[in-house]
């Protein structure tokens, strides 16, 4: 017989008010949990997507003129078809920015008519693949007499695979599809940059040029050796995603905080009115020789049980609701996150919750007079 | 050699009528190996004087001293060791703790002391099979008689060998017959060396005991042996 199994035995025999505390501290976690859970892979993918993509870069043509701008690419307005810069400046470019310098595609925008359809079309090299390496192609990339449609082109053009199609009087065949990436390039129609130059009549010469580097400092270096173009840093997607993580980072801790105030409420009032109901034990064990540190042992040992069980089952249940309630909060999917970090994180946390939730009623219970406790008189 | 030493012991409670006297002086001493009898009508002050002695009850006066130890002079603390070494408690209604088996109720006072599972469980066994219960250990308090219950109360105050039993209307709530065995139970003990004092208001348990104190409004009326 130790002081463990006093408190054992205790919550055996209270099994419906402990089932209920449980289940409240389970919830909590669970939710403290899921909300974390949620947080944490939504940062890991956008860091991998970061990875994936870096900071991306714009170099375009110097111009007052008013910019145009559709989801982070820019052309200026008027007169983009006709000024453009020179295709060497990429070269020049690559060579000077070194290895910070991690993909870089030139490109040449210009409008033609397709199906009597005033269609944008962007002529791009294979360099446009390390770029976005997000794209994924239904069918090849583009080569001479050939065109990649962007997923919404194809269904406005009706357009498939193989088709043949006149453009500026000349034939091209559709050599792929791109899948829907939910930007401005399901709009698109893309032309190998070479037969663009062809076409168009721009010999060596691109709209813009379009980067992306690793560091945030290799763009003022760019921006004070070429002073003949406009060099620009985009805000992507994947700051607007940042965005969203942190909206929804500060959202989760402001709910996990009221969660944990109202778990150790809870904790709190069932473990008092536990002591209350058990004055009278309490004042037997007093009698019998136990101290006040043995009774604050005794009501302790019951919150580290119940606070342990809440907080591995809560964890695991956490997890699970994650995959269950992420499609409904947040457009990024989810994967089940399974960390031991956060498991021990959590399971400590629900102790400390616990302990500190049950110190006043541990308190409370080594005061009572074991006279007063017995009713001796 | 006196054992227990109630000098000039006082208490007095405060209720809404004013100031009660619950002990109004009083002088006892209990040698070594008595078995002493409390007597009188409720409101009398022997279960107070009791839970004195008992070092539960700190006095408004006075002092107590078991075995030459001043026990109000101790801290609150050292007053919990001084009971879990010198005194074993027999309470009224028997006051077990309903969720623990019979020798689990048993070994609580040893949860506190230096003692392993298995010397635990001995020493439990050896006091049970004392009060007649071995053969009931895994029992829970409430599928016991009163008579049981009672010797499990008796098994649990003795099971940590104190030198003095305390006892507060042990047969209270007990048939005359089953009060009885009871009586006899706490004569052995006696005889084997136990100091018991012993709270009772019937007269039938006297002829167990060795000496009678009789107590009125706080004080003692006079002493029989």
């Amino acid at each position: 017989m130790r002081l463990l199994n006093i408190a054992f035995s205790n919550l055996r025999v209270r099994k419906i008010k402990i089932f209920f505390l449980l289940l409240g501290i389970i919830l909590g976690v669970a939710i403290i949990v899921s909300l974390t859970g949620i947080t944490l892979a939504m940062q890991e993918q956008l860091e991998s997507k970061f990875e994936d993509i870096g900071m991306r870069v714009l170099v375009t043509p110097k111009s007052n003129s008013l910019f145009l701008s559709y989801h982070g690419i820019s052309v200026h307005s008027g007169n983009y078809a006709r000024k453009t810069i020179p295709e060497k400046i990429a070269h020049n470019i690559k060579q000077f920015g070194g290895q910070n310098v991690t993909a870089i595609s030139p490109k040449l925008v210009q409008n033609a008519e397709i199906k009597s359809k005033k269609m944008l079309i962007a002529g791009i090299s294979r360099e446009e693949l390390n770029l976005k390496p997000y794209w994924r192609i239904n069918g090849k990339f583009p080569n001479r007499k050939q065109i990649l449609l962007g997923a919404s082109t194809a269904q406005r053009l009706k357009l498939s695979v193989e088709d043949k199609v006149p453009i500026k009087g000349e034939i091209f065949t559709v050599s792929g599809i791109l899948n829907e990436t939910g930007t401005v390039e399901d709009e698109l129609v893309f032309i190998n940059l070479a037969e663009a130059q062809r076409v168009f009549n721009r010999n060596k010469q691109v709209t813009f040029i379009e980067l992306s580097v690793n560091d945030k400092e290799a763009i003022s270096a760019l921006r004070s050796k070429f002073t003949s173009v406009a060099i620009t840093e985009v805000k992507g997607e994947n700051e607007e995603r940042q965005e969203i993580v942190n909206r929804f980072a500060k959202f989760a801790v402001l709910i996990s905080i009221c969660v944990l105030l109202i778990g150790f409420l809870i904790i709190s009032t069932t473990m008092m009115s536990s002591v209350k109901e058990r004055t009278r034990e309490i004042g037997i064990f007093r009698a019998l020789g136990f101290k006040r540190k043995h009774i604050v042992k005794i009501i302790l040992f019951e919150a580290v049980v119940v606070s342990t069980v809440g907080g591995v089952v809560g964890y695991i249940g956490g997890i699970l609701l994650v995959k269950l309630i992420s499609p409904y909060i947040t457009q990024f999917e989810v994967q089940l996150y399974w960390s031991p970090e956060l498991g021990l994180a959590t399971v400590i946390m629900s102790i400390l919750v616990g302990l500190l939730a049950s110190a006043y009623p541990a308190y409370q219970a080594a005061r009572l007079d074991p006279i007063e406790a017995i009713r001796f008189i | 050699m006196a054992l227990i030493e109630v000098k000039n012991v006082t208490k007095f409670y405060n209720s809404g009528e004013g100031q009660v006297t619950a002990l109004g002086g009083v002088n006892l001493t209990v040698q070594k190996g008595e078995f002493l009898a409390l007597m009188g009508d409720s409101g009398s002050g022997k279960s107070t004087l009791l839970s004195v002695i008992g070092a539960l009850n700190p006095p408004t006066g006075g002092k107590v001293l078991i075995d030459d130890i001043d026990v109000y002079d101790l801290s609150s603390e050292r007053r919990a060791d001084f009971r879990s070494s010198y005194i074993g408690f027999v309470f009224q209604q028997f006051q077990l703790i309903q969720y623990l088996t019979v020798v689990e109720n048993v070994m609580v006072p040893l949860a506190i002391l230096n003692y392993n599972h298995k010397e635990q469980l001995e020493m439990a066994k050896k006091v049970l099979r004392k009060v007649g219960l071995e053969n009931k250990m895994r029992r829970l308090p409430n599928q016991l008689s009163g008579g049981e219950q009672e010797r499990v109360a008796i098994a649990r105050a003795i099971v940590n060998e104190p030198p003095i039993i305390l006892a507060d209307e042990p047969t209270g709530s007990l048939d005359s017959k089953t009060g009885e065995g009871i009586m006899r139970l706490f004569q052995s003990l006696n005889r084997e060396g136990l100091t018991i004092v012993m709270v009772t208001h019937n007269r039938e348990n006297l002829k167990f005991v060795k000496r009678t104190v009789s107590m009125k409004d706080g004080l003692i009326k006079n002493q029989e042996n």
